[in-house]
This record gives structure tokens, C-alpha cells and sequence, in this order.
């Protein structure tokens, strides 16, 4: 029997993960190596909703990886082969709404766990226009008329 | 984390509280040209361009269809300004860098400039890609730096001669896509010496850019590709791989007259592409082959002999059997990829013809890959052009005395040909415990369904799995 660990999410909620998931988190690797995760670790800052996603793509990864050492003699066909289904199951992962795109990549960096973070991050911009992005993330302009010409003069290229 | 919680549907703006080094992560996921359209949303996202750790320009990139000198000279001014807002601010290093310019217009001292800068600033990545109809000449003491990790070149850049004080300690991963080198005594060998370190070089030749002369020593060496697409140039008089610690090679080109010095010990893996000119076919039992020498083909295998990986295209299938001679003997393969997903297929009759050999001489192999088997299994196609058939007890008897423990199939179509060849792997392979079917993409799940039960069917070991699944990517 694996070592459990026990997340507690901000509405008070508990989750029980093998220790090996945990570890993909370098904040509870820290923790779990001072020894001080007895009790449960309170993640005031997750939620319910955010922490559900964040194991699965934890447990997702530490499988993945083991796979892969099981097959570690022809990494390269096997190896190739399980890199495109785990991206392919990335790519899947994040087909979530904005506000949970959002506070997942905010517990990724809280947690560190940097595959995640990538991921969020990658997905966050990508494709939106100016627009798009000014209205999902709710940012005010303030620049006045002649600052944003100037910005738009500076950088004529990027925005013709 | 202060505001986290009220990140979800509220009206307020959370993202631009976050800390600067996660707005330049996602923002360092964009091409430079995405991410400076940030710049307009306001004040809080003006200064942010300049702290992006990855830069990527590429000209050939516009909202636009015309492209036009005004253009041109709008993207020179907007890499111009990126740059330098950037190296006037110190205390934000750039680590990686791609450029891709496929037009002419802009002067050619302006993108040595960048590319100058660029390594200058201690960059640890450099990707330059250019689409120029001529050639674009290059010091290449622009390349080295104490800094730099890897460097991709390409394509059509001539490359001066480096200098033997110059050397990149740090650079690990190199690729020379077509270029060419201004001497033609300079030979890959003093490109090595300038990266002491290397550990991982791919080298693409395509028509007339040719400087590789078969030599290469290194001791770092791990990772070797070597792909030359065109083969009019003949085969080289001798190759050698002094790089006793290369784990992997790819290698493809004709076969060359001659194989020497190989010193191969800590190779895993072989991926061979080898042809042979119609030439060395044709005069190889010829009488008049007078001067003619051969394809040393069997030397190259013998020092490859101690892999755990092989996959031979069907080229190389071609070559190995025209080679003649006894089948080389892999202790240690136990892996076996054979034909190819995308090249024409070869042979029929001479894949069947050296598959039991491959097989009776690979003791410890568990994986057969075949790619391409509806190719081989065509009904006729080894019979009618070949005076001596195929000896299909040979196939059957060479399959019932190896352990392979997984087949693999790629581009598996279910036809009539393809089961019967089918029929006779599943019924012979008795330690098989996986069948791994790969469709092409198009076949629908009723069709993957019918594969499935159709292999099942076939199964003479209890325990044997079959997966049936469409080609990714």
C-alpha cells in the first residue's frame, strides 16, 4: 500500500491521493520532505472543482511516466507513440471554461507543478484576437487616444 | 493568491494582478507578433513585451495577403524596436530566439545585425530559418558564443570557415539543414571542434548542399541523424562513425563504397534508410565490373549488429538483399521495425524473402513492427515477376521459432490479403501476447470494430490483446 496523502480544498472538502501523485506538486514534494503534511495540507486558495482537475492530471502524468520506464527498451517507437496520446490527452484536458482554465493555471503555479503551468499557460492567449482577450479577462483601457497611437505607431507591424 | 477566489464569472479584471513572470510565461507562448498586440490593453501590459524570455519573428506572417516593400520595412522597424527596447534593459535576458525571414527585401548586414545581437546577449537558443532564393552568407563566428545550448540553421546559408580559438562550450544540439560551407576544405570535423560538448546533430542535405564527407569523430556525440534527400552525387568513397558514445543514428543515404572506423559501442538504436544506385545493382555480378566497387553495406552491419533497435526502410530491405551473403546475427534486438509509413514500399518479394532470416537471426526479439504489410500482402504481387517463389513454410516456420510478444501493424486497411497474412502471423507467433492494428486515418469505428473481430478470430493464444487504433497525427 502506497502512502496517502490528504488535500483539503477551500470549501473544506478532502481528497485522498496516492503520494506519488502529490509528488508532481514541487510545494507538497517540499512539504511531504519536511514532514509536514500530517493532518492533511488545507489549500485555502483551490477549490473543489479546480483540485479534482488538478489530480486527475496529476495521477494522468505519474501513469504516463511509469508507462513509459516500463517500455524504457524502445522509448523511441513506444516512446513516440505514448508522447503524441499523452498531448493528445492534454490538448483534451484543457477544453475547459475560461474561469476554470484560469484558476487552474493560478493552482499550477501555486503548486508548482510546471507541465501544468506550461499547458494553462500555452492555452490561455492562443488564437483570441485583442478583443477577445480585452473582453473574457475584462481589461480597461487606459491609455488615451494619443498613447495607443503611439503604442500602435511603435509597433506598426504587429498590428496592421 | 490575494482575489483568487473571485477570479470565477465576476466582472473584475484578475489577470492583469498577476505578477509579471506569469503573464510572460503565457505570453511567451505566442509569436512575438501575437504577444506585442497585448501591448495595447493597457498600461499594466506596455512594458510587458520586454520581459518575454522567448522572441519569434517570422516575416512571412501577416493579416494580411499583400506583401509589399512598405510592409517589409514595418516588420524591420518592429524587430528593430523589440530588440532594442530589449538590450537596453539588461535585467531581462533572452533565452530563446527563432527568426524566419523568407524575404529578401530587407538588407542582409541588418539580419546578421540581429543574429549578432542576439548570441551577443548570451541567448541559449537560436533557431534561424531562412527562405531566400540565393544564398545569405554568414561569418560563423557569429555562432559561437559561451552561451548558447542549441542552434538550428537553415536553409541555404553558406557558412564561413570557423576559427580554431572560437569554441561554444555549452552547445549541446546542433542542426545544419542544408547549408554549405565557403571552403571546401572545411569538413564537419572543425565544426565539431568549435562545440566541444555536442551531444545531439542532425545534418538535412538537399540538392547541392552537400559539405558532409562521410567522417565524424566525436566523443560526446549521442544523437546522430544524417538524411542527404538527393542522390545524383553517387555514393560517398567512405563513411566512418569514431562516436563510441552515440545511443541513437539515423542514418540515409546511398550506400558508400566503403565503411571504416566504426566505433559504435553504445548504440540502442538504428534507423537505416541505406539505397543503392542502379548502378552497384546492376554490375554487381556483372563480369565487366571492372574498377566497380560495391556498396560495403555488410561492414556497416556488422558494426550495428549489437543495437536493441533496428528499423530498416524498405530501401534498406532492397539493399541487404542484394548485398548478399549470410544475414548479420542481432543478439540483441528486440526490436524489429520494418517498411516504411510513407516512401513506396519496396519489394514484396524481397520483405518476405528476408523476413525468416531477420527473424531466425534476432533470438531475443519481443517487437515486430511492419509498416505498410497491405503493400506486402498484395495477392500475386510476389509470384509473377520473380522466377524462384517465396517459400511461404520458410515465413511460417521462421515465426513458430521466435518470442515476439507484440506485433505491430501500421496502415492496416482489413483487406481479404492482409487477413491471410494475418492469419498466419497470429496462428505462428505461439508467446505473442499483443496485436497493435493501426489504421489509417478515415476508417470509421464500425471498421476498427469489424478489424478487431475479424484478429479475434484469428487468435491461437488465449491471452493475446488486440488493439485497434487510427494512426495519430
Amino acid at each position: 500500500m502506497s502512502k496517502k496523502i490528504i488535500f483539503e480544498s477551500s470549501e473544506g472538502e478532502s481528497f485522498e491521493v496516492d503520494e506519488a501523485v502529490a509528488l508532481e506538486c514541487q510545494t507538497i514534494k517540499n512539504m511531504i520532505e519536511d514532514d509536514c503534511t500530517d493532518g492533511g495540507i488545507p489549500l485555502a486558495n483551490v477549490n473543489s472543482a479546480t483540485l479534482t482537475k488538478v489530480i486527475d492530471y496529476c495521477k494522468k502524468h505519474v501513469e504516463a511516466a511509469a508507462a513509459a520506464e516500463a517500455n524504457a527498451g524502445d522509448k523511441d517507437i513506444y516512446g513516440a507513440n505514448k508522447d503524441i496520446e499523452l498531448k493528445t490527452w492534454d490538448e483534451e484536458f484543457v477544453k475547459v471554461d475560461q474561469p476554470l482554465l484560469f484558476d487552474l493555471m493560478l493552482a499550477a503555479n501555486f503548486l508548482i507543478i510546471p507541465g501544468l503551468l506550461d499547458l494553462t499557460c500555452k492555452t490561455m492567449m492562443r488564437g483570441k484576437t485583442v478583443l477577445q482577450i480585452r473582453e473574457i479577462f475584462h481589461i480597461k483601457k487606459d491609455y488615451t487616444d494619443a498613447e495607443e497611437a503611439e503604442v500602435r505607431k511603435e509597433n506598426a507591424w504587429a498590428f496592421e | 493568491m490575494e482575489g483568487y477566489k473571485k477570479a470565477n464569472p465576476s466582472s473584475r479584471d484578475v489577470i492583469s494582478k498577476l505578477p509579471d513572470n506569469i503573464l510572460c510565461r503565457i505570453l511567451s507562448f505566442l509569436t512575438t507578433k501575437e504577444a506585442a498586440l497585448t501591448l495595447l490593453l493597457s498600461k499594466r501590459w506596455s512594458n510587458l513585451l520586454q520581459l518575454v524570455p522567448i522572441l519569434d519573428f517570422d516575416d512571412s506572417v501577416s493579416n494580411h495577403r499583400k506583401v509589399g516593400p512598405v510592409k517589409l520595412v514595418a516588420f524591420k522597424n518592429f524587430v528593430e524596436s523589440v530588440l532594442s527596447r530589449r538590450f537596453n534593459n539588461s535585467s531581462s535576458p533572452v533565452k530563446k530566439v527563432s527568426l524566419r525571414l523568407s524575404n529578401e527585401y530587407i538588407e542582409r548586414r541588418i539580419v546578421k545585425r540581429w543574429i549578432q545581437q542576439v548570441i551577443d546577449h548570451g541567448a541559449l537558443e537560436l533557431t534561424l530559418r531562412l527562405d531566400y532564393n540565393s544564398n545569405f552568407t554568414m561569418p560563423f563566428r557569429v555562432l559561437t558564443s559561451k552561451a548558447l545550448v542549441h542552434l538550428r540553421i537553415g536553409s541555404r546559408i553558406r557558412l564561413t570557415q570557423p576559427r580554431p580559438n572560437s569554441v561554444s562550450p555549452m552547445l549541446n544540439s546542433l542542426v545544419l539543414d542544408s547549408v554549405l560551407f565557403g571552403s571546401v576544405t572545411l569538413l564537419l570535423q572543425s565544426v565539431l571542434s568549435t562545440y566541444p560538448n555536442l551531444q545531439s546533430l542532425r545534418i538535412h542535405e538537399s540538392k547541392e548542399w552537400y559539405y558532409w564527407d562521410g567522417s565524424v569523430s566525436s566523443q560526446t556525440l549521442k544523437r546522430l541523424v544524417y538524411r542527404r534527400d538527393d542522390d545524383t552525387s553517387g555514393p560517398k568513397r567512405c563513411v566512418t562513425f569514431d562516436t563510441p558514445a552515440l545511443v541513437y543514428l539515423e542514418y540515409s543515404d546511398v550506400v558508400a563504397d566503403k565503411y571504416e572506423n566504426l566505433s559504435l559501442d553504445s548504440l540502442v538504436e538504428v534507423r537505416l534508410d541505406l539505397q543503392l544506385t542502379a548502378d552497384q545493382i546492376m554490375r554487381k555480378n556483372a563480369t565487366d565490373s571492372v574498377g566497380f566497387v560495391p556498396g560495403d553495406v555488410s561492414t556497416l552491419f556488422m558494426g550495428v549488429k549489437n543495437v536493441k533497435i533496428l528499423c530498416l526502410s524498405p530501401d534498406s530491405l532492397d539493399t541487404l538483399y542484394y548485398r548478399g551473403g549470410d544475414m548479420p546475427v542481432f543478439n540483441n534486438l528486440i526490436c524489429l521495425s520494418l517498411g516504411s509509413d510513407h516512401k513506396p514500399r519496396g519489394s514484396p518479394y524481397i520483405f518476405w524473402k528476408l523476413l525468416p532470416s531477420l527473424l531466425l537471426n534476432s533470438q531475443n526479439l519481443q517487437t515486430l513492427i511492419i509498416k505498410g504489410l497491405v503493400h506486402y500482402a498484395k495477392e500475386g504481387s510476389c509470384e509473377s515477376v520473380w522466377t524462384q517463389p517465396i517459400s511461404w513454410d520458410d515465413v511460417s516456420e521462421s515465426l513458430s521459432l521466435c518470442g515476439v510478444k507484440v506485433l505491430e501493424i501500421n496502415g492496416y486497411e482489413g483487406t481479404h490479403d492482409e487477413l491471410t497474412h494475418m492469419k498466419r502471423f497470429l496462428r505462428k507467433l505461439s508467446r505473442l501476447e499483443m496485436v497493435r492494428v493501426i489504421t489509417p486515418k478515415g476508417v470509421d469505428d464500425g471498421e476498427r470494430y469489424r478489424f478487431r473481430t475479424d484478429l479475434l478470430h484469428l487468435i491461437a493464444t488465449p491471452k493475446c490483446e488486440v488493439q485497434v487504433m487510427e494512426e495519430s497525427v
